[in-house]
């Protein structure tokens, strides 16, 4: 891993207000002078969980702590590409299907570690950010369980020689 | 008051039937054990079972996996934290 120079800060916003991709992208894109490439992911509430239907989705924080846990994973990116920055929001609360959930922009000079980074941040926030789901579904809610493949999908980013993650 | 503030995530609040709450300490603290000892006295063996269950992890003063079991003094935050599920 070579950690890369940057002064970039990370952007960690957790809300239950909905966001506009777009702004951010705009805000980054300001802030980030020199960047040949934005890459953005957006996650959404699907209407269906692996078995049935799902009304709504409730999403639980630990207020600062949160916030910290998110940046984490951003710093952990800044070191192994070079950035010029990232955003990350976050929403919390009761958000039905088809809301936006979360919002992952990384800005690097060229597309690939653009490309990299975002899907490195959006599958270690999976694993490593404080957020805790509950599906409400027409016969009940439940507390969303820890998925092995969101694990392996984070795991697949460790190299030999690469720190461990805990 | 000399207090640990005690906090529950996710299925673990609902489980305690609390989001936090404020557990005395004396002058010297006390330990995670004592800590447990006291919430089972409050909320039953059931609840202290799933607080230590598998993939629980502790955050004192929003730190997390803060190494050895802690010493928790008064004033200190304990946060158990289920496994995330976020993104």
């Amino acid at each position: 891993m070579t950690a890369a120079a940057t002064d970039a800060v990370p952007e960690v916003r957790v809300q239950q207000a909905d966001f506009d991709a777009g702004a951010e992208l705009e805000a980054i894109r300001r802030r980030a002078p020199g960047c040949g490439a934005l890459v953005s992911f957006v996650g959404c509430v699907r209407d269906l969980a692996e078995d049935g239907e799902v009304t709504a989705l409730e999403l639980e924080h630990y207020p600062g702590v949160t916030e910290r846990s998110v940046e984490a994973v951003i710093r952990d990116a800044l070191g192994r590409w070079a950035l010029g920055g990232v955003t990350v929001v976050h929403r919390v609360g009761r958000l039905d299907p088809g809301e936006q959930i979360v919002l992952v922009i990384a800005a690097s000079a060229h597309r690939r570690a653009a490309f990299e980074a975002a899907d490195f941040v959006m599958d270690h926030l999976k694993t490593h950010a404080l957020f805790w789901k509950k599906e409400h579904r027409r016969d009940g809610a439940r507390w969303v369980r820890s998925r092995d493949d969101d694990h392996v999908a984070a795991a697949r980013w460790q190299s030999p020689g690469d720190r461990g993650e805990g | 008051m000399s207090s640990v503030r005690v906090r529950y995530f996710a299925e673990l609040r609902e489980t305690l039937g609390v989001g936090e709450e404020e557990i005395p300490v004396g002058p010297e603290g006390a330990s995670l054990a004592e800590l447990l000892e006291h919430l089972a006295g409050l909320h039953g063996d059931e609840a202290v079972t799933a607080l230590v269950g598998p993939g629980i992890r502790l955050a004192v003063n929003g730190e997390l996996d803060a190494g050895t079991p802690p010493h928790l003094h008064a004033g200190d935050e304990l946060a158990f934290l289920p496994p995330v599920t976020g993104g």
